[in-house]
């Protein structure tokens, strides 16, 4: 249902656009953390947290993106949960790196990481099904 | 409400249903800076414009280009 909606509405320029960021962010800082590294191997926790400053660049263009949409549409009530669920993706990604600042322990974070993202995925999965409901009259 | 602004009230819940009304005053209010009530037959044409500008994000351009044809036709 999601695909449809996002193929309807050319969204999926966007979509495609905000994957090559994610791949793109991924790799440099791959590149960067290996230069960084002192034995020429890749540094894991430079690696997580380049790429959760990915998720949280991402998610903010996202929230942006979406805020000006119901600036000029003014459809709050159908469109709020995709702010929401990005502003949650992006406490999920603070708190995917804990482990690596403080004792805060990587099995809790995984879970809270885990528990946090399936409640954007449903924020965001009602707000597709609300933008659904209201096109599904034409 | 005018009897103008009821009619293009109408044709954008047939968009958009659930949240035209909300779109239209969105619409006039921003864009056209004036009270929805004082929504004139003299407006359509900036009216349509912005219809179809704003409702591409969110209809996709083929629906809000027959909203803004509708609009102009009325």
């Amino acid at each position: 249902m999601i695909i449809v909606v996002i193929k309807v509405h050319k969204l999926k320029y966007y979509i495609s656009g905000l994957t090559v960021m994610v791949i793109l962010m991924f790799l440099i800082g791959s590149v960067y953390a290996q230069g960084m590294s002192t034995d020429g191997t890749e540094d894991e926790s430079s690696l997580i947290l380049y790429f959760h400053i990915a998720q949280v660049i991402i998610a903010i263009i996202v929230a942006k993106f979406v805020i000006d949409v119901i600036e000029a549409t003014g459809q709050k009530d159908v469109f709020i949960f995709i702010p929401i669920a990005m502003g949650i993706f992006i406490v999920s990604a603070v708190i995917r790196y804990l482990p690596h600042l403080s004792n805060f322990s990587e099995a809790d974070a995984e879970l809270y990481n885990l528990i946090l993202n399936s409640l954007a995925m449903v924020s965001m999965g009602v707000s597709f099904y609300k933008w659904r409901k209201m096109l599904i009259s034409t | 409400m005018t009897l103008y602004y009821d009619k293009i009230c109408g044709l954008c819940e047939k968009y958009l249903s659930g949240g035209g009304k909300m779109f239209l005053d969105r619409q006039i209010s921003a864009h056209l800076n004036k009270n929805p009530e004082l929504l004139e037959p003299t407006d359509k044409t900036d009216l349509a414009k912005w219809c179809k500008i704003s409702g591409k994000l969110i209809l996709g351009e083929d629906k809000s280009q027959k909203l803004a044809n509708e609009i102009l036709s009325s």
